[in-house]
């Protein structure tokens, strides 16, 4: 084992965090070596001062956290119900206007026939009769210049 | 290798209250339930110890008390994303120890702060002291020198060394591998000796 290897391990060793495997080869390294002997017992003074703060810093005695906070926990905890709250909120809203724009699509989107024609063509379909009232000018017109443009590719022909 | 429980575990109920002794997964539990009495029990149990930890990086107590109440109030606001099957100790410590960090970066960008304590300020300038083993204040000496040590060395090195958890329990708060941790413990060792005794030999010059 290096030294430099050994060190790294001489750091674990001095807090009992090195793995059982390793301890055997370190110790045997450090019976053997002079200078990491040295470095060892350095590193235990350092870290005994580490320790002696552990221990001196240990019992840090004040009043509980829990009375200034509760009332804000209880807010907290109000607001997370009230979150649920407005996502039901929410989710009947969007419902409500789904539901809406299907009832308005219904009064002006395609309708079945109600009457015996339906049993003959079941899958025949026609627009409101409101809707028709609407389109029929714009279908004459339509009509109507279709007639004209023909007439005269007639005449020039 | 030395092993410090950081929570208790047990399910036994006491018939007066009876979340004094259950266990903090059932504790959790109670707090999802919307039971904020339960979540108050889970801040007795620990705040002694979020306190402590947090004292050991910022030298202010009230401070350290303030930064304690904000990592329990996100610990509250973020149990939803709490996963039940692991323990709720060393999740409660990277928050607090997160947000310990982020304080002190913050305060070090923006210049108003110096680590570990207010007064710090004045006494990092200043030439060590003529022995530091024989300083009145062993608790400044040490973070002078803890100062001086990169952050993620730092860290470890107190959880470890001043606050006794275990090399896996540093792992799970600071969600690192327990081989990184062991590394960076033997780098922060060894960092702090060579920088205490520079700062003895300076004294002693």
């Amino acid at each position: 084992m290096h030294c430099a290897q050994a060190r790294n391990l001489i750091a674990l060793l001095i807090g009992d965090d090195l793995a059982d495997t390793d301890r055997p080869e370190v110790e045997r390294h450090l019976s053997q070596c002079s200078s990491c002997h040295s470095y060892h017992a350095d590193l235990v003074g350092t870290h005994s001062q580490l320790q002696e703060l552990s221990l001196k810093d240990s019992g840090v005695a004040s009043p509980s956290l829990w009375p200034e906070m509760e009332p804000a926990v209880r807010l907290a905890n109000a607001g997370r119900g009230g979150r649920q709250f407005n996502g039901w909120v929410a989710g009947l809203a969007i419902a409500a206007t789904v539901m809406a724009m299907f009832a308005i699509a219904g009064d002006f989107g395609p309708v079945r026939y109600q009457d015996e024609r339906s049993d003959i063509a079941p899958n025949m379909i026609s627009w409101p009769a409101q809707a028709i009232e609407k389109q029929q000018p714009a279908a004459a017109k339509s009509t109507d210049e279709e007639n004209t443009r023909r007439f005269n590719f007639d005449k020039l022909q | 290798m030395t092993e410090t429980r950081m929570s208790t575990d047990s399910d036994e109920l006491d018939i007066d209250n009876p979340l004094d002794g259950a266990g903090d997964a059932r504790l959790v539990e109670e707090v999802r339930r919307g039971n904020t009495n339960a979540f108050g029990e889970l801040v007795k149990r620990y705040e002694a110890r979020v306190i402590r930890v947090i004292r050991r990086f910022i030298n202010d107590p009230e401070q350290a008390r303030d930064l304690a109440q904000e990592a329990f109030m996100r610990a509250f606001r973020r149990l939803d994303q709490f996963d039940p099957s692991r323990r709720f100790g060393p999740w409660l410590f990277r928050i607090s120890v997160n947000l310990t960090l982020d304080f002190l970066r913050k305060k070090k960008r923006s210049g108003r702060w110096s680590l570990f304590s207010e007064s710090s300020a004045e006494r990092l300038p200043d030439p060590p002291s003529e022995d530091p083993r024989v300083h009145a204040d062993l608790s400044q000496e040490i973070h002078a020198v803890l100062d001086q040590i990169p952050e993620k060395y730092r860290t470890v090195l107190v959880l470890r060394d001043l606050e006794n958890f275990s090399t896996s329990e540093i792992a799970a708060i600071t969600d690192r591998k327990e081989a990184t941790i062991r590394w960076r413990l033997a780098e922060a060792r060894q960092r702090f000796k060579e920088i205490w005794e520079k700062r003895l030999a300076q004294a002693e010059e």
